[in-house]
This record gives structure tokens, sequence and C-alpha cells, in this order.
């Protein structure tokens, strides 16, 4: 299996974390000719990373790739067996892919210091996200039950990038009254199957920023 | 088993084709106090429709709702068996989440003289997204196999969305250079098994937007 794409994307680490917690191996590498090209177009026309190739069977789109990792790789399931759970892990991806990611983004892009009527609601629905994360989130270390699941897998993309992005925009006590976001994001961190995706993660999340010219690279996504 | 919401949005629309597809199983109701009280948003935090309750179990969002409400209501199976074709059918409904939904939308609440480039800019990003659906679309006259998947169901709400609001921005060929996708409208929407809901569904919609029509016009003399 093939895995198209590069850590610094959230969506791709997603599907990396999900890869790891399965105790799975699948090969990440960068399309050839890049995501714009022709070829990567006939595999997925939305033109965005990650793709998944698996013999001739061609996925795109992070949340239905780790769905679909986690039903044919062998390993622990990432979705608990009663209907019930299984709709409140897809609801935390849901939330994080419908809520946090498209606000966050907005304020990733937005400059520092910027134009207050873009960064302020954008301020606004991250923190409104996180807040609805809180509401469903459990206070047992996992986001949901006690073992990982795929909302762990994506929720962490989600968090870090939000943490990063309010900080980044200056806001202080992101954690305030989220106490089991506090809880989980601590817990999550130093997750022994996690972790050392995690720090292969920030590695090149930290290496992207610098580039890209951040003052503080990656330092902020870990502080409160 | 209980849905909350009104037929005139797609997103309640998609689970009430759902739960037809099923043959049956859920009410469908107004949430008693409107979807901003304290109770609903105890229920769902993003205040949004619809929800679902099933016993002491709840939970908002349509593509979550759709996932369990095929698993746990009796009826022909909305996923098909193998994992790759689960993944297609997932793929469909999230193409129309992230990109029919939000651009259609958009262009549903700009007025017909507004921001030309704002306008463009949404047209052009909804026949990107029918054109995202095309590439992925079977041809048999079902999204994906031959028979009902929750990718006829989700997908009904956001091509007729798409549909509809290009028809207001006075845009024609709606279904130019996407064959599957017009073959596909014309067969679910004289689908046996749906017709009886997509009637339903016709009449709120026409219901709604005669509404906001008279309250318009209302408005309208009130500020003359």
């Amino acid at each position: 299996m093939k895995l198209y794409g590069a850590l610094s994307s959230p969506f791709v680490a997603r599907c990396w974390l999900a890869v790891t917690a399965k105790g799975g191996s699948v090969d990440l590498v960068e399309y050839p000719d890049g995501i714009t090209s022709a070829g990567y177009r006939a595999l997925n026309p939305m033109s965005k990373i990650p793709v998944l190739v698996d013999g001739d069977v061609v996925i795109p789109e992070s949340a239905v790739i780790c769905e679909y990792l986690d039903a044919v790789l062998p390993g622990p399931p990432l979705l608990p067996g009663a209907a019930a759970a299984r709709a409140r892990v897809r609801l935390l991806c849901r939330i994080a892919d419908l809520y946090l990611f498209p606000s966050a983004i907005d304020l990733l892009v937005a400059p520092v210091g910027g134009d207050a009527a873009v960064i302020e609601p954008a301020m606004a629905s991250t923190v409104a996200a996180l807040g609805h994360l809180e509401h469903f989130l459990d206070d047992i270390g996992f986001a949901y039950g006690t073992s990982i699941t795929l909302a762990d897998c994506t929720l962490h993309g989600g968090v870090a990038l939000a943490l990063m992005v309010l900080g980044n925009h200056g806001m202080k006590n992101r954690f305030d009254g989220r106490p089991k976001l506090a809880a989980w994001w601590g817990a999550i961190r130093q997750d022994p199957v996690l972790k050392p995706a995690l720090e292969r993660i920030k590695e090149v999340v930290v290496a992207y920023e610098r580039q890209r010219g951040f003052a503080a690279p990656g330092a902020q996504a870990d502080s409160r | 088993m209980k849905l909350y919401g009104s037929l005139a949005s797609p997103f309640v629309a998609r689970c009430w084709l759902t739960v037809a597809a099923k043959g049956g199983g859920a009410d469908l109701a107004m949430y008693d106090g409107g979807i901003k009280s304290d109770r609903y948003l105890a229920l769902n935090p993003m205040g949004k429709m619809p929800l679902l309750v099933d016993g002491d179990v709840s939970m908002p969002e349509s593509g979550v709702i759709c996932e369990y409400l095929d698993e746990t209501l009796p009826g022909p199976a909305l996923m098909p068996t193998d994992v790759a074709g689960q993944a297609r059918v997932r793929l469909l409904c999230r193409i129309a989440d992230l990109y029919v939904f939000p651009p259609a939308l958009s262009l549903l609440r700009l007025p017909k003289d507004g921001d030309a480039e704002t306008i463009e800019t949404a047209r052009i990003n909804t026949i990107a997204g029918l054109n995202h659906i095309e590439h992925f679309l079977a041809d048999t006259g079902f999204a994906y196999g031959a028979s009902l998947t929750l990718a006829d169901t989700t997908l009904h709400g956001a091509v007729g969305l798409a549909v509809l609001v290009m028809g207001i921005h006075g845009m024609s060929g709606r279904f130019e250079g996407r064959p599957k996708l017009a073959k596909w409208w014309t067969a679910v929407n004289e689908n046996a098994t749906l017709k009886p809901a997509l009637d339903e569904i016709e009449v709120s919609v026409r219901e709604f937007r005669e509404r906001r029509a008279a309250e318009a016009a209302t408005k309208k003399a009130a500020a003359g």
C-alpha cells in the first residue's frame, strides 16, 4: 500500500497515525510529478493530499482512507463494535473536519495582526469547535473509550493546528474551560503506540514551518 | 427513533431518504422549543438540524446519522459489503459534504445581484464539485453498484441544491459534460423506493421557499 503525501499536512498525518495505531506499514511517499499533475488528477481530481493506493483501489480524502485502513489492516480495531459508539467516534472526526479544520486553516493563512474582520470570526469559530469537541470527548485519556480510535488519530492534527494558530494570533489559556480536551491532549502525546509517529510528524512540521519562515517554529503547538 | 428537523434542509432530507431506503423505522418531528433551546444545545451544541434520538442515544450530523441508521434499522444494507466499495460510497458522500454543499450553500445565500467576484468563485467551485462527483460516480443509474446506497441518499440533496442555485443564478448546461450525473439524476428521481419521500421533500422545500419569498416581500414593503 502506498500513501501519497507529506506529514506536514494534518490530513496525511491523520492517516499515518491510523497506520501506526494498527501496527501496520504503508509506504509514505510524495507523488513524483506533484499533486497538480495530470497523473495525480486522474487518481484524485480534487488534487489534494493524501491519496491511498492499494493495488487497483485508489482512495482520496483522509477520513475515507482512515476507515479503509482500519478495515483492511491487521491490528487492533480503531472503531468500537457497537453502532452508537461508532457514531460517537465518527462524530468527533466530523466535528474536526467540518468545524475545526476549516476555521483553523483560515487562521493559519491569515497574517498575524492582519484584517480583524477575518481573524476575529475565525478565532471565534475555532474556539467554538474546540468547545464542541469538549462536549463529546471522553475524559479518560482517549477520545472515546479505553483505547485508540480513529477519533484520536483525527483529532491530534486538528487540535495541534488549532492550538498553534490560536497561539500565533495571541490567544493564551487555550484550554480554559476545556478540562477534557486538556487531559486528552496531555495523554495522547504520551501514548506509547503513537509516540514515534508523533515525533516524526513534529519534526516534519517544524522543518516545514521553519521553511515558511515562522518566527517560533512548532513551539507554540506544545505550550499551553 | 426520532429524527428532528425539517425536510427543507438537505441534511435532514438526506437522513429521511436513508430511512425511506431502509423501509422506514424513524419518525420525523420538529424539536419542541427549537434548535437554539438549551435542551437542544445540550444534545447538539452546534445548534443545527438534524438530530437523531434513539432511546438514550442521540447524535447530530447527517453523515454520522446515516451510517447509524444503516447499521441499526432493518431493511436492505445501504453500504456495500466489500471494503473498497464502502470507501467509494463514503468518498461520494464526502465530496458532497466538502466540495458541493459549501459552495452551493454560499450561492444560495448570495443575492442574484450580489458581488460578482464572490458569485463567480462559488459558481466555479460548485461546478468543480459536480465534476468530482462525475469522476467517481457509477454509470448504472445508482451512485454505486446496482442498488441504493448512502451515496444516493446523500447526493440527492447536494445535487438538487446545486441544480437549484445554478438555476437561480441563471446558469445553463447544468449537466453538460456530466453524462453519468445526468443519468443518475433522472434515475434517482424516479426510484420507486425513494419516490414518496422525494415528493414529501419537494413539498417541504417549495413551502419553505414560498415562505421566505413572502417574508422578503413583506420586509421590502415595510422598508419602502
